[in-house]
């Protein structure tokens, strides 16, 4: 983000423009009497200045961040009534400025999940074309060509899995399955495993179907600038299937096998990180003690990765994971 | 002797298919089923010419193997790891790169592929 600093103590200057700069942040120091502070989206203040007053009325808004030397109320009171949008201490450590920085990113997050997803599927077309797409990827997988139809009812599956595709920024999960029934199981072991196979390996060829469906898709949409996470397939039934789902038959070669995807409305949650599990997606990045990022926004957890967490920041600290994750 | 090879991947449908393809070139072939998996068998003495290696596996990931593998490379002989996975993000690849990884392969499996940057990876290395 573009940040500018105001503010008449050198050493307030100084640390704030090492913790924000460290953090990649675009910092610019302004002059201590500077009113203004163009092009920034966010403006660390030091209070009273005239700055505040000028820079919060600015359309587009600037997050202004008041400054203050000391724990009195009269002086929060007065950067909030000079128009500041939040007020810390001069002397406040890396990662709370870390978290005051990121706070206007956070407030545009809710204000997006209050009004629902700004993202239009419909506009999408690697989402538009989701059963082609699957098609051409699984036909690569098991060497047979695999047709695409558009169909409106769900027929019976005896084995299913599904992929979670997280869009954290866009509060939405977009949720993609695979099923098929008995007979064409029997024909994708025969094209697979060259032979008749328990469930447990039919299980399995279905969770990679909807790995590779969801990597396909991963890499599409990106073409499309629309980043998202995907994690881990985990085996369904025809019951998981979300509501308003698009339905697609592929089959050929005596395979039949039915791919849905529908979108799930989210919020994040925030959890102790003693509380995450392997396979959430990081909504938020998280940041060590001195705010280094530990894990990036979108990172799928692992055992390994929740253990780091914890003993990065503690079993205790809220972590942001992304809702249907 | 022939070179061995370690496949790390969830699936075992994977897992099998790249096996079979190594195998059917003479390769001999060692299976793990997750980053944890592949590194226990590493630590426990196992010397691959080769490691094939997914990127999203439950317990450690793809990327987090290679981190472990570079943490411990004074105490390992030289390790040559092909990636073979559905992602293909610009970031990821550049992390796994950075992280000692010699080649990328996006998945379905192309077993002409997998040959060729198998074969030339453990001849480079031989």
């Amino acid at each position: 983000m573009r940040i500018s600093i105001i503010h008449r103590r050198t050493a307030v200057v100084t640390h704030l423009k090492d913790v924000l700069s460290g953090l990649g942040h675009e910092v610019t120091v302004l002059p201590p009497d500077s009113e203004d502070a163009p092009g920034a989206e966010v403006v660390f203040v030091g209070v009273p200045s005239p700055a505040v007053e000028g820079i919060a009325k600015k359309d587009p808004p600037t997050w202004v961040v008041g400054c203050i030397p000391g724990n009195t109320s009269g002086r929060y009171q007065a950067a909030f009534a000079a128009g500041a949008d939040d007020v810390m201490l001069d002397d406040a450590c890396a990662q709370e400025i870390a978290g005051r920085a990121d706070a206007p990113l956070r407030f545009a997050r809710w204000a997006r999940a209050a009004q629902g997803s700004g993202l239009d599927l419909g506009s999408v077309q690697t989402w538009t074309d989701l059963g082609p797409l699957v098609a051409g990827e699984l036909t690569q997988m098991v060497g047979v060509p695999l047709a695409a139809h558009a169909i409106e009812v769900m027929p019976d599956i005896s084995v299913g899995a599904r992929m979670k595709l997280s869009l954290p920024k866009e509060n939405v999960d977009l949720v993609i399955g695979l099923g098929m029934g008995r007979a064409s199981a029997a024909a994708l072991a025969q094209l697979v495993f060259g032979g008749p196979v328990d469930d447990t390996a039919l299980a399995d060829a279905m969770r990679e179907f909807a790995n590779a469906s969801g990597g396909v898709i991963k890499r599409c949409m990106l073409t499309e600038g629309i980043q998202l996470a995907i994690g881990l397939p985990s085996d369904c039934t025809a019951q998981d299937m979300p509501p308003d789902c698009q339905l697609w038959r592929l089959h050929g070669s005596g395979l039949d096998i039915t791919v849905w995807g529908g979108a799930l409305s989210t919020a994040t949650q925030r959890l102790t990180a003693g509380a995450l599990r392997e396979g959430m997606v990081i909504a938020r990045s998280i940041r060590s003690a001195n705010g280094t990022i530990l894990l990036a926004e979108g990172y799928v957890l692992t055992e390994r990765s929740v253990k780091r967490v914890i003993d990065h920041v503690g079993a205790h600290t809220l972590v942001e994971v992304a809702r249907a994750a | 002797m022939a070179p061995t090879v370690l496949v790390v991947d969830d699936s075992s449908m994977i897992r099998m298919q790249v096996c079979r393809t190594l195998q059917s070139v003479g390769y001999e072939t060692v299976q793990a089923a997750d980053g944890q998996d592949a590194w226990d068998r590493l630590a426990g003495g196992l010397h691959p010419d080769l490691i094939v290696c997914d990127v999203n596996m439950p317990r450690m990931n793809g990327l987090e193997l290679l981190e472990v593998i570079q943490e411990h490379r004074d105490e390992l002989p030289p390790l040559t790891i092909v990636m073979l996975t559905t992602e293909g993000q610009p970031d990821t690849i550049r992390a796994a790169r950075q992280l000692g990884a010699k080649a990328w392969l996006v998945k379905p499996l192309r077993p002409d592929l997998l040959l060729s940057a198998v074969a030339s990876l453990v001849d480079k290395a031989a």
